[in-house]
């Protein structure tokens, strides 16, 4: 079972994409109204509602069961905090963490966790774009 | 010293007074701007920075670079997580001290190294528990869940009532350190006597507490 933790546009995507590849997949967030926007009726996986940093809730949306986490939402120190949650109270090593911030990104990827920024990488992608445009 | 108040509203205005009267240095970072608003108006000398205490660049604008010691007292624990993470981790920050809503997050900040715990919910829940429930012995505060300050209320029946303290087999692991009678405090001392409805305020190690019941209490 993979965990979606955050069910922002990128969480539930992601989310949506793992049930369509046939990945049992859970997500996890704490905004009702993130869900009811963002979660489809046909998404077939689990849909918790809970705080992302609570470990009673993470217990409940199946955790230990889990193979990989993604811990996604849209803030960095809820990432940051249940990533920690994540490794340290139940002992997962496989967690992917969402952090926008450059310099807690860094500290996250020297700690041994696979970072992702899409907010950088974002940018970056239009950077290049906008002036490979600019260029032609 | 110069502590760095992240956060913390209304708690960082009142801080920010005590300090500064105790002869610190205070710097402010606070996302509210009326409250930023306030400390500004109130000590024109304080170094006030709006915005998220969460930001590297912000720290080093409010001087954490020159911090002895870092406050997170924002509201959510994510928050002061990540503040004095990046204040231990980033900035070698020597003391970082976190205000913690949920009691059950202590053990995850102690594990990233943050250096104090205000418990808040903690503190009000033993304050409530002991107002509703009657205690023999009350754990006031704990200090890095290896030292505790205690109270213990003495009756007729305690066995140390009526004897002086140089006579008395204090158990090993703990002292005692004020006697509240009558609404003041006493400050003990070998000849002191105990007497039945003193409160007993006693310094002790975590583990230590039945002992210190056992002979205080019987």
């Amino acid at each position: 079972m993979i965990l979606v933790i955050g069910a922002s546009r990128l969480g539930s995507n992601l989310a949506l994409k793992l049930t369509e590849a046939g990945h049992p997949t859970t997500v996890l967030e704490h905004d009702r109204d993130m869900l009811l926007a963002n979660i489809p009726p046909e998404f077939k996986g689990r849909v918790i509602h809970g705080l992302e940093i609570d470990p009673d809730v993470l217990e409940r949306a199946g955790v230990r069961e889990a193979n990989t986490v993604a811990v996604v939402t849209r803030d960095d120190n809820t990432n940051a905090m249940c990533a920690d949650v994540v490794r340290h109270v139940f002992g997962k090593d496989k967690v992917v963490v969402r952090l926008d911030q450059p310099r807690l990104a860094r500290l996250y990827q020297e700690a041994g966790f696979l970072v992702i920024s899409p907010i950088n990488e974002g940018t970056s992608a239009l950077m290049d774009a906008v002036l490979q445009t600019k260029a032609n | 010293m110069l502590i760095l108040i992240a956060g913390g509203g209304k708690i960082g205005v009142h801080l920010t007074r005590t300090l500064l009267a105790e002869g610190h240095e205070v710097s402010v970072i606070e996302r509210d701007r009326r409250v930023c608003q306030a400390i500004t108006d109130e000590f024109e000398t304080v170094p006030v920075v709006i915005g998220d205490a969460t930001n590297p660049d912000l720290l080093v604008f409010a001087g954490i670079q020159s911090a002895d010691v870092v406050v997170a007292v924002a509201g959510r624990d994510q928050d002061n997580y990540v503040i004095c993470k990046m204040a231990k981790s980033l900035f070698g920050v020597k003391h970082t001290l976190a205000r913690v809503n949920d009691p059950r997050n202590e053990e995850l900040f102690r594990i990233s190294g943050v250096d104090s715990l205000i418990s808040v919910t903690s503190m009000v829940t033993h304050a409530i528990d002991y107002a509703i429930v009657p205690h023999d012995l009350v754990t006031l505060f704990t200090w890095h869940g290896k030292m505790a300050v205690v109270q213990l209320q003495l009756t007729e029946k305690s066995p140390v009532v009526g004897t002086p303290l140089r006579k008395l087999d204090f158990p090993e692991g703990s002292i005692l350190a004020v006697i509240w009678r009558d609404g003041e405090p006493i400050i003990p001392y070998g000849e002191t006597t105990l007497q039945a409805g003193d409160e007993v305020f006693a310094i002790t190690k975590v583990g230590r507490e039945a002992a210190l019941k056992e002979a205080l209490l019987g």
